[in-house]
C-alpha cells in the first residue's frame, strides 16, 4: 500500500488506455528503481576482488579461489571447549553465543561423545534462501556471511537453519572489540543489537593465511580446515589430501538427507552411531 | 647431509617445467651434488616423473650413496609441498628402493597447478636427504569432491518471476477497478444545480415509496 | 426527519438512517470513558514498544532457543480474526446471502482495523524495525517474509477499497443531511465522490464491488497461506507440514467469524440496533462458525494422526510435548474450550440463545489465540541437536503490547463509527425493500 502511486480524483478527458499506460510506466520505473537499488548492495563487496594488504600486518590478502570445508575428528574430541572459548574471544561474543558449540550426545552403545557444531556453510543454505533482505549472502569461497547493517532481525534464518548454528543479538553486546573497530560481514565485531551472527570459518584469518581460531586452539588437533578445490586440509600440525583423508576415515556429514550440502565433515569413532 | 648447493638447479628445473607445454612435463634433473662424508648411507636422491594414464604420474626416486652407488632396501618418503595457510607438506606414502636403488610411487594429483614433489630418505631425526623438488604441472584434473548440486533449480528460477507477475497483475486489476469505479461515479454525478434536484428527487421516491408502504399497512 | 409509526418487523428506511447515524452524533454516555480507557491501553502498548526498541528483544523474553513467541502468534491471530470481515462481506455477498446486510459494515470495519493491528505485529517482532524498508530496497523474492509483506499489503489495499466502496452511498446520505457548505459537509461530499444514486453510478459501484469481492477471496487465502509458509518453509518439527497453508486459512476464518459475532453482539447492544441486527444473523454466523470449527478439528486431527502414527524422532518429541508434556494443559484446554464446547453450545438446540452464542464465540477467539501460541512455542523451543529444550519467559512487554492490540480493535471501531454509519444504510434499505416486495403486504 505504501508504494502505490497516488492518483488525483479528477474527471479527465484522457482516455483510459493512456492512463493505464502511464500507470504502468510509473510502476515500471518504480520497479527499475527498486531493482537497481536491490542490485546496488552487490557493489559494496567489490573490494573483496581487489588485492589489498592488511595495514596492520602488511600481509597480502589471499585472493585465490577456495572452497572452504572443515573436518571434525570425533575420535579425538574430548569436549574441553577450548574451541568455543577461542572463538568467543576472537569475535568478542556474549557468553551465550557459542558460534562453535560442543554438544554432549549419547551414542547407540550407551556411551557419550562430544560433537562440536559450527556453521555448515551449506551449498544450498536455507538461511540464505529465507532472508528477506539479503543480509545473509555467500562470498566467492562458499562462506555464508551476514551483513549486520542490513539485517532486520526477523529471525527467519534462525528458524530455517537445521543445525541451530545462528545466534541472535537480543541486547546490546557488552563484550566489545577495541574502540574504532569497524564491523564487516567478514569480521562482524562489534555486533549490532537486533541482528543475527554465526561462525564465519574465520575468513578474516584465512584470507591472511592464518588458521581459524578454533583450529588453532584445539588441543587435541581434532579440527581441520580444508579447501575442497585444492583438496588439502590441515589441523595446524599435520596436512593431508582432503579427499583421501575423508575417504579413508569414512567421514560423514550431519543431516545430509536434508540436502543442504554442508561443508563440514565428521570422522566418527569406532562404535559411534549418531543417527547421522 | 646438508641440502645446500642444489637450489640453483632446482630453480632451473622449476622454471623449465613451468615453461614447457602441459602435455608432457620433462623431469628436471636436479644435479645431485653434495657429496658429504663418505658413508655407506644415502647421499642423494633424484626424482623423475612420467605421466601415466588416468591423470596419474609415475614417480621414481633414485637413491645413491656418496660414491654414486645405488642404495637398495631403504625407505623413500614421498610428499608434496603445498602453500595452504602457511607452507605445509602432505605426506603421500613411502616405498622401499629395489636393488637398483629405485623406489616407485604412483601420484594422482587432485588439483591443478605446480606440484612440488619431495622425496626424503634417511632417519627423520637424523636429518633426511631431500631430493630436488620435482615440479609437475597439472592442468586437467577436477576436484574429487564436487559441489553438491542444488535440486530442482528450474522450479526456483521459474517460481519467482511467475509469482511477481501474478502479484503485479493483481495490483493492476485492483487499482484499475477502483479507479474506474471512483472516476466513473464522479463523472456520472449530476451537475451542481441538478444535484439538489436529483437528491430531492432521489429522496422523494424513497419517501413516496415509504408513503405507499404506509398506505399498504 | 419524520418518523412514522413502525410495525415492529418492517421498519422504515428512514429509521435505518437514524439508527445507523445516531452513534456518529451521540454515541452514548459510556463512549468517552471507554475510549479513554482503550486509548490509555494503546498508549501503554506504544510505551512498551519504545522500551523494547531501545533495549532490544531480550525484554520480550526471547532467547536463542526460544526465538519466536507471543509476537509471532499475535501476528497470525490478529490477522486471522480479520478474516471474519472477508467472509461476511465477500464470501456471503458472492453466495447471495442477503441476511448479511445489517452486519456487513461492522464486519468490514472490524476486518480493516484488526488487519492493521495484526500487520503491526510484523514490525513489532523485528530486531531492527527501522530497517523494514530494506524489504523493498534489498528484497529477496524467495523469502516467505517478503511474501508476507506483499500479500498483507495487497490484502490491506483490497480491504480498504472494500470498506470504502460500499460506504460511498452512505457517505452521500450523511453529506445530504449536513448543512451545505459546512466543512464537514464538504469533506463528506468529497468522500462521496458526487454520489447521487444515479443508475450509471450504481452500475459502476456494483461492478467494482463485485470484482473486488471476488479478488478478495484468493487474496485472503494468500495472506494466511504465506503466513503459514513462514513457518512451514523450514525443516523444524511441528512446522514442516504440508497442510499448514489450508490449516491457517481455516483457523483464520474460524476465529474471524467468532470475532464478527462478538463485535456484532456488542455493537447491537451498545448502539441499540436490535431492530436491524436480529438473533437470526447471530445464529447464522454461529452455524458458519461451527462448520469452520469442524473443519479445523478435522485438520488438527489429521496433523496429530500423521505425526503420531509414523513417530519419527524429532517430530514425535514435539508432538509429545504438546499432547502430554508441558504444553498439554494448554492444548487440551484449547480442544475443550476452543472447539468442543463452542460447537456444542451452538449445535445443541436448547442453547440457541444469543447469550450462549456470544459465549461460544468468545471462547473461540480466546481459544484460537491460544492455539496460535501452541503452534509457535513448542517448535520454537524444541532442540534440533541433543535434547535440551529452550525456556519461555513471559515478560510485561509482550503482555502489555498484546493487551494494547486487543484494545486497539474496539477503539478503532468505536472511533470509526463516529465518522461512518454503523449500518450499511444503502444495503439494509435495499434488503428491506426487497423483502417488502417479496411479501407484498404486511407480514
Amino acid at each position: 500500500m505504501s508504494d502505490l502511486p497516488t492518483m488525483e480524483l479528477q474527471p479527465s478527458d484522457v482516455p483510459l488506455v493512456s492512463r493505464r499506460l502511464s500507470r504502468r510506466a510509473l510502476l515500471g520505473s518504480a520497479a527499475a528503481v527498486a531493482g537497481s537499488a536491490a542490485v546496488a548492495p552487490l557493489f559494496l563487496h567489490l573490494d573483496q576482488l581487489v588485492p589489498r594488504t592488511s595495514a596492520a600486518t602488511g600481509v597480502a590478502i589471499d585472493t585465490t579461489h577456495h572452497r572452504w570445508a572443515m573436518v571434525f575428528d570425533l575420535r579425538r574430541c574430548d569436549g574441553c571447549g577450548k574451541c568455543t572459548t577461542a572463538c568467543q574471544e576472537t569475535h568478542y561474543l556474549e557468553p551465550d553465543q557459542t558460534w562453535i558449540n560442543v554438544y554432549e550426545l549419547d551414542d547407540a552403545s550407551g556411551g557419550g561423545f562430544f560433537m562440536p557444531r559450527l556453521c555448515m556453510q551449506c551449498e544450498d543454505a536455507p538461511c540464505l534462501n529465507v532472508c528477506p533482505v539479503r543480509a545473509t549472502f555467500k562470498n566467492r569461497d562458499g562462506v555464508v556471511l551476514i551483513d549486520q547493517d542490513k539485517c532486520i532481525g526477523c529471525r527467519l534464518c534462525i528458524s530455517a537453519c537445521p543445525y541451530e548454528a545462528r545466534y541472535f543479538n537480543w541486547s546490546e553486546p557488552t563484550n566489545k572489540p577495541p574502540e574504532g573497530t569497524v564491523p564487516t560481514p567478514e569480521f562482524p565485531s562489534p555486533q549490532r543489537r537486533g541482528t543475527v551472527g554465526k561462525c564465519t570459518f574465520c575468513v578474516h584469518h584465512t584470507e591472511r593465511g592464518e588458521l581459524p581460531s578454533c583450529v588453532a586452539a584445539c588441543a587435541m588437533e581434532a579440527i581441520w580446515i580444508g579447501d575442497l578445490d585444492a583438496d588439502v586440509a590441515t589441523n595446524g600440525v599435520e596436512t593431508v589430501r582432503l579427499s583421501t583423508f575423508l575417504k579413508e576415515n569414512d567421514a560423514v556429514r550431519y543431516k545430509e538427507e536434508l540436502n543442504t550440502g554442508p561443508h563440514v565433515y565428521y570422522i566418527l569413532g569406532h562404535g559411534q552411531d549418531l543417527g547421522f | 647431509m646438508s641440502a645446500h648447493g642444489r637450489l640453483p638447479a632446482s630453480a632451473i628445473a622449476l622454471l623449465a617445467a613451468l615453461l614447457l607445454a602441459p602435455a608432457a612435463v620433462l623431469a628436471a634433473d636436479p644435479i645431485a651434488t653434495e657429496g658429504s662424508e663418505a658413508m655407506i648411507a644415502p647421499a642423494g636422491v633424484e626424482l623423475q616423473a612420467q605421466p601415466a594414464k588416468d591423470g596419474a604420474w609415475q614417480v621414481k626416486a633414485q637413491v645413491v650413496d656418496s660414491a654414486g652407488v645405488p642404495v637398495a632396501g631403504t625407505q623413500v618418503r614421498f610428499s608434496v609441498a603445498v602453500q595452504f595457510l602457511g607452507p605445509r607438506r602432505i605426506f603421500l606414502g613411502s616405498a622401499p628402493t629395489d636393488v637398483t636403488g629405485r623406489a616407485a610411487f604412483v601420484y594422482r594429483p587432485t588439483w591443478n597447478g605446480v606440484h612440488s614433489l619431495i622425496a626424503e630418505v634417511g632417519e627423520e631425526d637424523g636429518g633426511a636427504v631431500v631430493a630436488g623438488q620435482l615440479a609437475v604441472d597439472v592442468e586437467s584434473v577436477t576436484a574429487p569432491i564436487a559441489p553438491d548440486p542444488v535440486a530442482l533449480p528450474t522450479v526456483r528460477t521459474l517460481a519467482v518471476p511467475l509469482a511477481a507477475l501474478l502479484v503485479a497483475s493483481v495490483w493492476a486489476v485492483l487499482g484499475l477497478v477502483f479507479l474506474m469505479a471512483v472516476v466513473g461515479i464522479w463523472r456520472a454525478r449530476p451537475q451542481r444545480r441538478g444535484r439538489l434536484e436529483v437528491s430531492l428527487q432521489g429522496s422523494i421516491p424513497r419517501r413516496a415509496g415509504a408513503a405507499v408502504d404506509a398506505g399498504k399497512q | 426527519m419524520a418518523v412514522a409509526t413502525i410495525p415492529h418487523h418492517l421498519p422504515w428506511s428512514s429509521e435505518v438512517e437514524s439508527a445507523a447515524c445516531r452513534p456518529m452524533a451521540s454515541p452514548g454516555r459510556f463512549f468517552w470513558p471507554i475510549a479513554a480507557l482503550l486509548a490509555a491501553l494503546v498508549a501503554a502498548g506504544f510505551v512498551a514498544f519504545a522500551y523494547q526498541f531501545l533495549e532490544g528483544l531480550w525484554v520480550a523474553g526471547y532467547s536463542d532457543r526460544a526465538f519466536y513467541g507471543i509476537y509471532e502468534a499475535n501476528l497470525v491471530a490478529f490477522i486471522g480474526v480479520s478474516y471474519g470481515g472477508a467472509l461476511v462481506s465477500a464470501v456471503l455477498r458472492i453466495t447471495g446471502a442477503r441476511w448479511r446486510a445489517p452486519i456487513s459494515r461492522m464486519a468490514e470495519a472490524m476486518a480493516l482495523v484488526s488487519l492493521l493491528v495484526g500487520a503491526s505485529f510484523a514490525i513489532v517482532h523485528l530486531g531492527r524495525p527501522e530497517r523494514v524498508l530494506n524489504l523493498i530496497t534489498s528484497g529477496n523474492a524467495s523469502s516467505p517474509i517478503l511474501w508476507d509483506f506483499v500479500a498483507i499489503t495487497t490484502y490491506l489495499l483490497a480491504t480498504a477499497m472494500f470498506v470504502y466502496l460500499p460506504l460511498v452511498p452512505d457517505l452521500a446520505r450523511v453529506r445530504d443531511h449536513l448543512a451545505v457548505g459546512s466543512w464537514r459537509g464538504r469533506i463528506y461530499g468529497l468522500a462521496a465522490i458526487g454520489w447521487a444514486d444515479a443508475p450509471e453510478q450504481r452500475r459502476r459501484l456494483e461492478w467494482a464491488i463485485g470484482i473486488i469481492a471476488v479478488l478478495l477471496i484468493p487474496l485472503a487465502v494468500s495472506v494466511h497461506s504465506v503466513l503459514a509458509w513462514t513457518f512451514s518453509m523450514t525443516t523444524r518439527p511441528g512446522w514442516h507440514s504440508t497442510i499448514f497453508g489450508p490449516y491457517f486459512v481455516v483457523g483464520a476464518l474460524y476465529s474471524g467469524v467468532a470475532l464478527v459475532i462478538l463485535v456484532v453482539a456488542a455493537f447491537r447492544r451498545a448502539y441499540h440496533l436490535e431492530r436491524f441486527v436480529q438473533p437470526r444473523q447471530l445464529l447464522l454466523l454461529s452455524r458458519i462458525m461451527v462448520a469452520l470449527g469442524l473443519v479445523y478439528l478435522y485438520l488438527t486431527f489429521a496433523e496429530v494422526l500423521t505425526v503420531g502414527y509414523t513417530r519419527t524422532r524429532e517430530e514425535v518429541s514435539v508432538l509429545a510435548a504438546v499432547l502430554e508434556g508441558p504444553f498439554a494443559p494448554a492444548f487440551w484446554a484449547f480442544m475443550a474450550g476452543g472447539l468442543f464446547i463452542p460447537i456444542a453450545l451452538v449445535a445443541l438446540p436448547t442453547h440457541r440463545r444469543t447469550g450462549a452464542l456470544v459465549v461460544a464465540a468468545g471462547l473461540v477467539v480466546v481459544g484460537m489465540w491460544l492455539k496460535r501460541l501452541l503452534i509457535v512455542l513448542p517448535t520454537a523451543t524444541a532442540p534440533l541437536i541433543g535434547d535440551v529444550w529452550g525456556s519461555i519467559t513471559i515478560t510485561w512487554v509482550p503482555a502489555l503490547i498484546t493487551l494494547a492490540a486487543t484494545a486497539a480493535i474496539p477503539l478503532g471501531m468505536i472511533v470509526l463509527f463516529r465518522f461512518v454509519p454503523i449500518l450499511a444504510i444503502d444495503e439494509v434499505e435495499r434488503e428491506l425493500a426487497h423483502r417488502a416486495a417479496q411479501q407484498g403486504g404486511p407480514a
